[in-house]
C-alpha cells in the first residue's frame, strides 16, 4: 500500500504538536512533550489564529468548518473518532465541505502486524511510552468498559487476568 | 477457564463471569494464556450494533504466553511470550485462554511488561494509521483533538518521535 511504504523506522515525523485536552490531562500532555497545550475547558483552537497542516479529531464535537478554518492550505484533517453526530456529519457533509485544497480523510484502522511490531520497537526504545491509566481484575471487565465509555480514560484501562486468577481462587 | 460472556438474554447485566470449556487451537491457530487485555471503545462499540463473536467473548488487544500450538502453526512455540489485535480474528481476550491464528500474533519484547504490551495494539496502530493517512510530514503542525485517551496518547508521541 502506498500509504505504508512512505516511513520507515528512519523515518521522522517530528512535528510540532498542539493538543487540545481536559484539565486532568495537562500534566500527561506535557510529560509527553507536547508543544502547545490548548485546555478545552478554558480555551479553544476556534477563532484563534494558529493554521494547522494536520489535524487528527480522536475525540471531541466540532463543526467541520471549524477544522477547515483551522487548516493551513493544502491541510488534511483526518476523522479517526468522537462524538457520533461528528462521524456522522463527515461522512455525510464531509466530501462537499473540504472541494477545495484542504482535504477530509476518515480513517478506518486495519490490525497490522508490522505495524504493531514498529511500535513495540520503539516502545522497547523508549521512544514511545504505554501510559494506563487503571487496572481491572476479569470479573470487573463490565465496570472497566463502562469507565471507559464515559470518555475520560486517561491512556488505556486493563484487565489484569492473572489478577483475577489469584483473588478468587487462592 | 473462566471468561466474560456476553448474554444478550441477560435483563441486567449482560457481561457475566461464567466458568467455560478451555478451547483447545485449530491447525492454524496457537492457544494463549492470557495475562492482560486492554478494554477499547471496539469492545462496546461492537456490542451496542450487535455485532457479537461466535464464543460471546469481547476483548482485542491480548498479551500472553503460548501453552498449545496447532499442527500447522510455524512461527511460535510452546512458552513464546506475544501480543496480538484479535478484532479480526473473533476476539476472545477476557478470558484465561484464547485460541486465534498465528497471523494475529507478534512476539512481545522481554523488557515489555504483559500490562504495556496489551496496551499498545489497537490503539497506536490507529495512532500510526491516522499520522500516515494524513501524510504528515517532518516539522509540520500538527493539532490533535482528544488527545489524552488510548489514542490520543499515542498520537502525540508518534507524531513527535516518530
Ligand atoms: N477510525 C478508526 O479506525 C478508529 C480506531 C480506534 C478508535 N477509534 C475511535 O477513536 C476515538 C478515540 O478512541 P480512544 O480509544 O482514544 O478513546 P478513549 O480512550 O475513550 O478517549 C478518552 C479521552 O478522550 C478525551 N475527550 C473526551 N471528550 C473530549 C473532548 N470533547 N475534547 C477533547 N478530548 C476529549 C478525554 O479527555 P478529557 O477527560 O480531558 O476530556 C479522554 O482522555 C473513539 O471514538 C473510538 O471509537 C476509531
Amino acid at each position: 500500500m502506498s500509504v505504508h511504504s512512505q516511513y520507515n523506522l528512519q523515518s521522522h515525523f517530528n512535528a510540532e504538536v498542539t493538543v487540545v485536552c481536559g484539565t486532568r490531562n495537562v500534566s500527561i500532555m506535557q510529560l509527553l512533550d507536547a508543544d502547545h497545550i490548548i485546555n478545552y475547558t478554558s480555551d479553544s483552537f476556534v477563532n484563534k489564529d494558529e493554521r494547522y497542516d494536520l489535524i487528527l479529531a480522536i475525540n471531541g464535537n466540532y463543526l467541520l468548518s471549524d477544522y477547515k478554518k483551522a487548516l493551513k492550505y493544502q491541510g488534511r484533517v483526518v476523522i479517526v473518532g468522537g462524538s457520533l453526530s461528528q462521524l456522522l456529519k463527515s461522512l455525510t457533509f464531509g466530501k462537499l465541505l473540504f472541494l477545495g485544497s484542504k482535504k477530509l480523510h476518515t480513517l478506518s484502522a486495519k490490525p497490522s502486524t508490522a505495524d504493531l511490531q514498529m511500535i513495540l520497537q520503539l516502545v522497547e526504545q523508549k521512544k514511545v511510552i504505554p501510559v494506563i491509566d487503571r487496572f481491572y481484575p476479569l470479573d470487573q471487565t463490565a465496570v472497566a468498559l463502562n469507565y471507559l465509555q464515559q470518555g475520560h480514560a486517561q491512556g488505556k484501562v486493563i484487565i489484569n487476568i492473572d489478577e483475577a486468577i489469584s483473588s478468587s481462587e487462592y | 477457564m473462566k471468561a466474560i460472556i456476553y448474554d444478550k438474554e441477560s435483563k441486567e447485566e449482560k457481561l457475566i463471569l461464567q466458568e467455560v470449556q478451555k478451547p483447545l487451537p485449530s491447525e492454524n491457530e496457537i492457544l494463549v494464556k492470557v495475562h492482560s487485555t486492554a478494554v477499547n471503545a471496539a469492545d462496546y462499540r461492537s456490542m451496542k450494533m450487535g455485532l457479537i463473536p461466535k464464543n460471546k467473548i469481547f476483548g482485542a488487544d491480548v498479551a500472553g504466553t503460548v501453552e498449545v500450538i496447532g499442527e500447522n502453526v510455524k512461527n511460535f512455540s510452546v512458552g513464546d511470550e506475544v501480543v496480538g489485535d484479535l478484532s479480526a480474528h473473533g476476539f476472545g481476550g477476557f478470558a484465561q485462554y484464547v485460541p486465534a491464528n498465528e497471523s494475529a500474533w507478534v512476539l512481545k519484547p522481554q523488557s515489555i511488561s504483559f500490562d504495556m504490551a496489551a496496551s499498545v495494539p489497537m490503539s497506536s496502530v490507529t495512532a500510526l494509521q491516522a499520522l500516515r493517512l494524513g501524510n504528515v510530514q517532518p516539522g509540520q503542525k500538527v493539532l490533535i483533538c482528544g488527545s489524552g485517551g488510548g489514542v490520543g496518547t499515542f498520537a502525540v508521541q508518534l507524531a513527535k518521535s516518530l
